[in-house]
This record gives C-alpha cells, sequence and structure tokens, in this order.
C-alpha cells in the first residue's frame, strides 16, 4: 500500500477505534501529524480518547478506515513488524505505573536492555544521564513506591524517551500533578518536543501549556470531531459541544 | 439430574483448563518465533533474580527439612524392617523411596508453597497496578519478559534442589541408621552408588524437569489469569497451590506407573 504522507509520523484517514470499555460510538478521524506537532486530543469521554490516542499510537488497530504510523500502515503489519515499531514510539501512560519490583534506574533501563541489549554498565550510565537531564535530583536506586508523584512521571518520561522515540505519546500527562510540576512538566515536554511528534491526551488541567505550545486541539465527542489549529480558535469555537466542556474548566 | 450437569459442568471446566494451560505453555516456549526476544540481558537480569528467589533462597529451608524428614523416615523404616527383615534392604528401600518418591514430592510442595504462591501474588499485583500494560506498548514481550525467566528459574530450581535434597536426606538417613543399626557408612554408601544407574538418574531429572515445569507453568498462568480487582490475586493463588499440587499427584502416578 502506498503512503499517504512520507512525511508526517502519523496520519488518520477516517480511522474508527475500536474499543471493549466503551459503548460510545466512534465519529472517524483525519489528521495528519507532523514532526514537531503537538497534538492534543480533548472532549467529554475518557474512554472514547483513550481509544483514539491507543488508535494513533498504533497500539489498536482501527476497525474502518487507514491509519499510517511512521509510512507503516498498523493493519497491515505482523507481530515482528509491530514490535520494531514500538521502539519508535515512546508511550507514557497516565498514571505511569512503574515496575513496582525494580528501582527507578532499572526501570528506564529495561527498554535499552530488551530492545538494544546494551551492556548493563552502558545501559546506566545513558539511564542516568537522561534522567539528570529530565532534573530527576533522587536516589536512583529507590523504588517507585517510594516516589512522588512528579518523580514517577519523570522516571516514566525517561523510560518512554530511553529509545530516543520519533513520536511521543502521553496519556494525561498533568493529571495528580501540582501547580508547579504541572509547569516542570510542561517544560520538560516542550523541550523533548523537538523534532517528534507528540500526541497526548487530556491537558485541560493545564490550559497554560495548551496555549502556548498545542499546534492542534482534536475535540472528540460521540457525534463530532472537531480539529482546532490553535488553542485561541479552540477556545472561541461556537459549537455548543466545545462550549459545554469549556464550560467544565 | 442437577449433579450431572455440574459433573458435566466441571469435566468440560477441566477440560478447558487443560487445553488453556497447554496452549499457554506451548506459546510461551515458541521462542522461536521472529517477533520473540529472549535472548537479551533484560530477560537474563529478570532470570537471575527469579533463580535467586526461588531456588537459592530456598536452601536453608530445604536443608533442614532433608535433614529432618531423612532422619525421621530412616528412623521409620529402620525400625519397620528390623521387624520384617532385620534391615538388610533398608539401604535399597530408603534410596528407593527417597530418590523416586520423597525427594522431587518434598521438593516439589516446598516450591509451591514459596514459589508458586509468590509468583501469582507477584504477577498478579504487577497486573492489577496496570504495571504491564505499559511495557507491552514500549515493545516489551510479556511472555519473553516475565514468563520464561520464571518457569525456566522454576526448572532448574526443582531439578537442582531435589538432587541436594535427595542426597542431603540420604546422608542423614544412612547416617542416622548407622547409629541405630551395626551398619557401615562406607558399605551403605557403596551399596547405594552400585544401585543408582544411567537409567534411574535420567527418570529422576525427567520426572523434576516436569514438576518444574509444570509447577511454572501453572504460576504464571494463574498470576496473569488476574484482570482487574485485587481479590482475584488470592482467588488465583489458591487455584495455582491447589492445581500444582493436583499436577504434583498426577506426574508422580505417571512415573510410578512408567517405573513399574
Amino acid at each position: 500500500m502506498k503512503s499517504l504522507a512520507t512525511h508526517a509520523s502519523i496520519v488518520a484517514d477516517g480511522a474508527i477505534p475500536y474499543s471493549t470499555e466503551s459503548n460510545l460510538s466512534f465519529p472517524p478521524l483525519k489528521c495528519h501529524i507532523q514532526p514537531s506537532d503537538l497534538i492534543c486530543l480533548v472532549g467529554p469521554h475518557r474512554s472514547q480518547l483513550r481509544a483514539y490516542l491507543l488508535m494513533l499510537a498504533g497500539i489498536a488497530k482501527p476497525v474502518q478506515g487507514n491509519m499510517e504510523i511512521l509510512g507503516q500502515v498498523i493493519s497491515e503489519l505482523d507481530q515482528q513488524a509491530w514490535q520494531k515499531l514500538r521502539c519508535q514510539i515512546g508511550y507514557l501512560s497516565g498514571a505511569s505505573p512503574l515496575l513496582s519490583v525494580q528501582p527507578a534506574l532499572v526501570n528506564v533501563m529495561l527498554p535499552l536492555l530488551y530492545h538494544v541489549n546494551l551492556p548493563f554498565r552502558e545501559a546506566a550510565d545513558k539511564a542516568r544521564a537522561l534522567l539528570a537531564e529530565l532534573g530527576c535530583h533522587f536516589e536512583l536506586t529507590t523504588y517507585p513506591a517510594l516516589l512522588n508523584s512528579f518523580q514517577r512521571l519523570q522516571v516514566a518520561l525517561a523510560r518512554a524517551l530511553i529509545l530516543d522515540p520519533r513520536i511521543l505519546i502521553l496519556d494525561v500527562p498533568f493529571n495528580n500533578l501540582g501547580a508547579s510540576d504541572r509547569k516542570k512538566m510542561g517544560e520538560l515536554l516542550n523541550h523533548y518536543k523537538n523534532n517528534r511528534a507528540v500526541c497526548m491526551m487530556g491537558g485541560l488541567q493545564y490550559p497554560l501549556f495548551l496555549e502556548q505550545h498545542a499546534d492542534r486541539i482534536i475535540f472528540i465527542s460521540e457525534h463530532k470531531i472537531i480539529i482546532f489549529n490553535s488553542w485561541k480558535s479552540f477556545m472561541g469555537a461556537e459549537d455548543p459541544d466545545v462550549r459545554e466542556l469549556l464550560g467544565l474548566l | 439430574m442437577k449433579f450431572f450437569d455440574w459433573m458435566g459442568h466441571r469435566c468440560l471446566e477441566l477440560f478447558l483448563y487443560v487445553i488453556d494451560l497447554t496452549y499457554f505453555l506451548v506459546r510461551t516456549l515458541s521462542v522461536w518465533q521472529p517477533h520473540r526476544n529472549v535472548f537479551n540481558r533484560a530477560v537474563y537480569s529478570a532470570f537471575l533474580d527469579q533463580l535467586i528467589l526461588t531456588g537459592i533462597n530456598a536452601i536453608a529451608i530445604i536443608s533442614f527439612l532433608a535433614m529432618f524428614v531423612g532422619i525421621v523416615i530412616a528412623s521409620q523404616l529402620v525400625f519397620i524392617m528390623a521387624s520384617i527383615t532385620g534391615a538388610r534392604d533398608l539401604v535399597e528401600i530408603l534410596a528407593r523411596l527417597i530418590l523416586s518418591e520423597m525427594g522431587p514430592l518434598i521438593t516439589g510442595f516446598i516450591i509451591i508453597g514459596r514459589s508458586c504462591s509468590a509468583i501469582v501474588v507477584d504477577l498478579g499485583n504487577t497486573k492489577v497496578s496496570g504495571e504491564i500494560e505499559p511495557l507491552k506498548y514500549l515493545g516489551i514481550d510479556v511472555d519473553d519478559y516475565f514468563v520464561v525467566p520464571r518457569i525456566l528459574s522454576m526448572v532448574i530450581s526443582q531439578v537442582t534442589l531435589a538432587l541436594y535434597f535427595s542426597a542431603i536426606m540420604l546422608l542423614f538417613g544412612m547416617l542416622f541408621s548407622t547409629l541405630i543399626y551395626d551398619f557401615s557408612v562406607r558399605k551403605s554408601l557403596t551399596e547405594l552408588l552400585n544401585m543408582l544407574n544411567i537409567n534411574s538418574l535420567f527418570i529422576f531429572m525427567l520426572k523434576n524437569l516436569l514438576f518444574g515445569l509444570s509447577v511454572g507453568t501453572i504460576a504464571c498462568f494463574h498470576g496473569l489469569s488476574v484482570r482487574t480487582s485485587p481479590t482475584q490475586v488470592t482467588e488465583q493463588m489458591q487455584k495455582a497451590v491447589v492445581r500444582s499440587i493436583v499436577f504434583l499427584f498426577l506426574l508422580d502416578g505417571y512415573f510410578i506407573a512408567l517405573t513399574l
């Protein structure tokens, strides 16, 4: 199959996700996400947004339409190709559950040890350097249960970035964070956005970040999908469903 | 009629369980498939962790039990044999009982109690807290990282611990027998070594390998069967422990039938 757009990192062409979590209806999504784009999915139903996010991340195959990630059609990938593609997509999940039986450092090293098979010392050095770059000033041999939510998020972000992925998928990155931690997280995301397609879900908890950095806001509800080219146009939308969502802020 | 309904339902359930378990084992051990990646340092490190937890950490309790059970079994045997044959065949009976039955079974029970339950709780809690999903999204195969190291370490631990357990038990059993009867330790040991042949050693190894494989598979299968609720962890742990014991006896029965 011919690539829909070679330069785009993620291309959804009338794609409808499959979801076991939700009985909501899913309108088709049509969008191109380029490198350095920061796209934010917002809407009234979290399970619905999650289904779209998993589809855009290439984790769930669309039930209808086409999904292309880094030039590869998701529905045509076999298990091996899918696994290789995963190395190029960093995924940061909402509650950032790290492996609780492993210390923070090992959590970050894990993708390197598994995919690249780097020696332990080299993997540890690389993980330490990345964690230092992300501003982790705590003891790296600490287990995740003893870290606060922001520290856990930093470690999870490091784990997502350790393979230097071209796409970064974020599932509600600002959830459970205080005001100053949200600001720090926003700065980190902005820093690591360079040459990466960043696709995040939620983010309305920290509107300032979306106002400053979001290239597009994709509003998804049961009946429609509206793509806004800026935070400003999203805020000025006259659609009643969007206004209702904004009214909840 | 209800009884037969219930029986039919149970039989069907058991049949499907065995199929599920076999599929799980075959899928896990199909490491040659192109998407599988077991030869890496992440899996190696997980394997070492498991080997320490299942095998090395069990040495103390295994040693204690082996000494204790060896003495108990030997004293009982000496008592029984003395009234029948005058304890002439004691070494042979002791070796047969320990090598083919007691050693593998008691080691199996210790491993079920210590490690099978620990694996179910570990995997179950990991799954409930959503720690597995993000790894899958990062392209890390669950079977490679979580299941293969656990099953492999279980097999190695069962084989080596059973061998160690049997040796200690035999040694202490014989030493104790020499205290009660006028046995020559050297003569008894020579007699014992003469009794051991490749065939009996092969059956001993195969039996323990299958014990370890079945207990490891059942533990991982039930650990990963936990869905979203923490209450399922204890439920699956109970099932895993009971079913492991049943499988242990079934396999043991099969080997008894094979060696008769």
